[in-house]
């Protein structure tokens, strides 16, 4: 299945940003929360979106239709 | 409701996931706090019944050897503290406990209504919340009685717990909840989009973007339906387009396709809003003029008649054309839409044997 981009390049660094900030909050430090479950969530969470951003294709876009991503007129 | 109805949709069905979801969670918190107090509540019964079983024992051994009653008051003089008092208790008796800020009348119904686990329960009164176990001891049916002031603070750990284990997987729950009513609110808008177009191609030509004969049939019975209750008059004119052979025969199909567009173009731009043209089928459509009595139809039908004979110009090839329109009016020439499509065909068949123009039906009788 071919991936069309459907992200655009703020969104991508909003999303690494949101992605490390999850990361952190979960399983690196204890600010928020030192559960289990809810460290691996937001980890989860976390790497879901820095992977998404990484291939500028987002499934839950897809799914519900967005595009952040503005094609360029030619 | 007006003002739901202004909201778009794709904001309502989120704010109905978010509402639902919002009370799903609410109830599950209540419930979730409500069985980690009574959680707390048991381990303290357990607890208070463990410590003073083992010190009643000890008591018991070192020597309190007197009459049943007066055993059990020593016993609960000694084991007594402020912060869990100790009261002798007997099934038949009716005890009342009171401090600084707290009176409870014990009578052994409240207990038992209270009760969590076979030792103990919970007595939630309104400012008085306390804990007691029931001690069996060796003297006759009677026993002691611990109270214990339930801690607020066992509540406020709850609470904390909650922000520590329950708050992510919460904020989790929501954002899933969201992007499905997002999701959802896409495929209802897909499948919509998806049916008006089915809809838009059951009722209407392809090469015109006219309505159909099904969707003319449709609006003519309704319109016979609403001009019988009104007794409004209406205007059937069935439009054959002469010469349209030889266009389509001399310039090819192709052409014959670009001239029924744009006649279907001039039609629509000629007629009011109100008024509904059709497509019945090759070069023959069909106009419906609600409102409309045959004098008052035959200055629109002129002009009608005058535009879409003018010439055409099909991508650089010029054509020409005639047209033959029979009229038939509701409620004068019948009643039923189905001979009034056939008079107006009669007359549009008169129209086209006198070499095109406009006709308007005229019984065998009256002609």
């Amino acid at each position: 299945m071919k991936l069309h981009r459907n992200m655009g390049l703020y969104d991508q660094i909003f999303r690494t940003i949101m992605g490390l900030a999850l990361i952190y909050l979960g399983p690196v430090s204890d600010v928020l929360t030192s559960d289990t479950l809810s460290e691996s969530l937001l980890a989860g969470v976390g790497i879901m979106i820095i992977i998404s951003s990484l291939i500028g294709w987002c499934p839950l876009y897809h799914i519900a239709g967005f595009n952040s991503h503005r094609r360029k007129q030619s | 409701m007006l003002f739901v109805n202004k909201i778009p949709y794709k904001i309502r069905l989120i704010s109905f996931y978010i509402i639902t979801t919002l009370i799903g969670i609410s109830l599950t918190l209540i419930a979730i706090y409500n069985a980690s107090e009574e959680q707390l509540a048991l381990d303290q019964i357990d607890n208070l019944h463990e410590i003073y079983s083992d010190h009643i024992k000890q008591l018991e051994i070192t020597g309190i050897k007197n009459s049943p009653i007066k055993s059990l008051k020593q016993l609960s003089t000694k084991l007594h503290s402020p912060v869990y008092p100790v009261i002798p208790y007997s099934p038949s008796e009716k005890i009342m406990y009171q401090d600084a800020t707290c009176s409870i009348s014990l009578a052994p119904e409240l207990l038992n209504a209270n009760q969590l686990n076979p030792r103990g329960g919970v007595i939630g009164l309104s400012n008085c919340r306390s804990t007691w176990v029931l001690l069996d001891t060796r003297f006759g049916k009677d026993s002691l009685l611990v109270l214990h002031r339930f801690d607020t603070d066992s509540s406020n750990a709850i609470v904390s717990a909650y922000t520590q284990r329950l708050l992510v997987p919460m904020v989790f729950f929501i954002w899933i909840t969201v992007w499905s009513s997002l999701i959802l609110g896409n495929l209802v808008n897909r499948l919509q989009k998806q049916k008006d177009e089915v809809e838009h191609f059951a009722l209407h030509d392809s090469l015109t973007g006219l309505p159909n004969r099904k969707y003319f049939l449709d609006a003519i019975t309704e319109l016979t339906n609403y001009s019988n209750r009104q007794h409004s008059p209406f205007i059937l004119a069935m439009i054959d387009l002469n010469k349209f052979k030889a266009v389509n025969d001399s310039l090819g199909h192709q052409y014959g396709d670009l001239l029924l567009q744009q006649v279907a173009q001039r039609l629509r731009a000629t007629m009011r809003d109100y008024d509904i043209i059709a497509r019945l089928g090759g070069d023959e459509f069909v106009l419906l003029l609600p409102g409309t009595d045959i004098d008052a139809s035959m200055v629109m039908l002129k002009r009608i008649y005058e535009t879409i004979t003018e010439p055409y110009l099909l991508d650089n090839k010029d054509a020409y054309i005639g047209a033959s329109i029979g009229v038939s009016l509701y409620p004068d020439h019948d009643k039923t839409y189905t001979e009034l499509v056939h008079k107006a065909d009669i007359a549009m068949y008169q129209a086209k044997q006198s070499g095109g123009g406009i006709k308007t039906y005229t019984s065998a009788e009256t002609a």
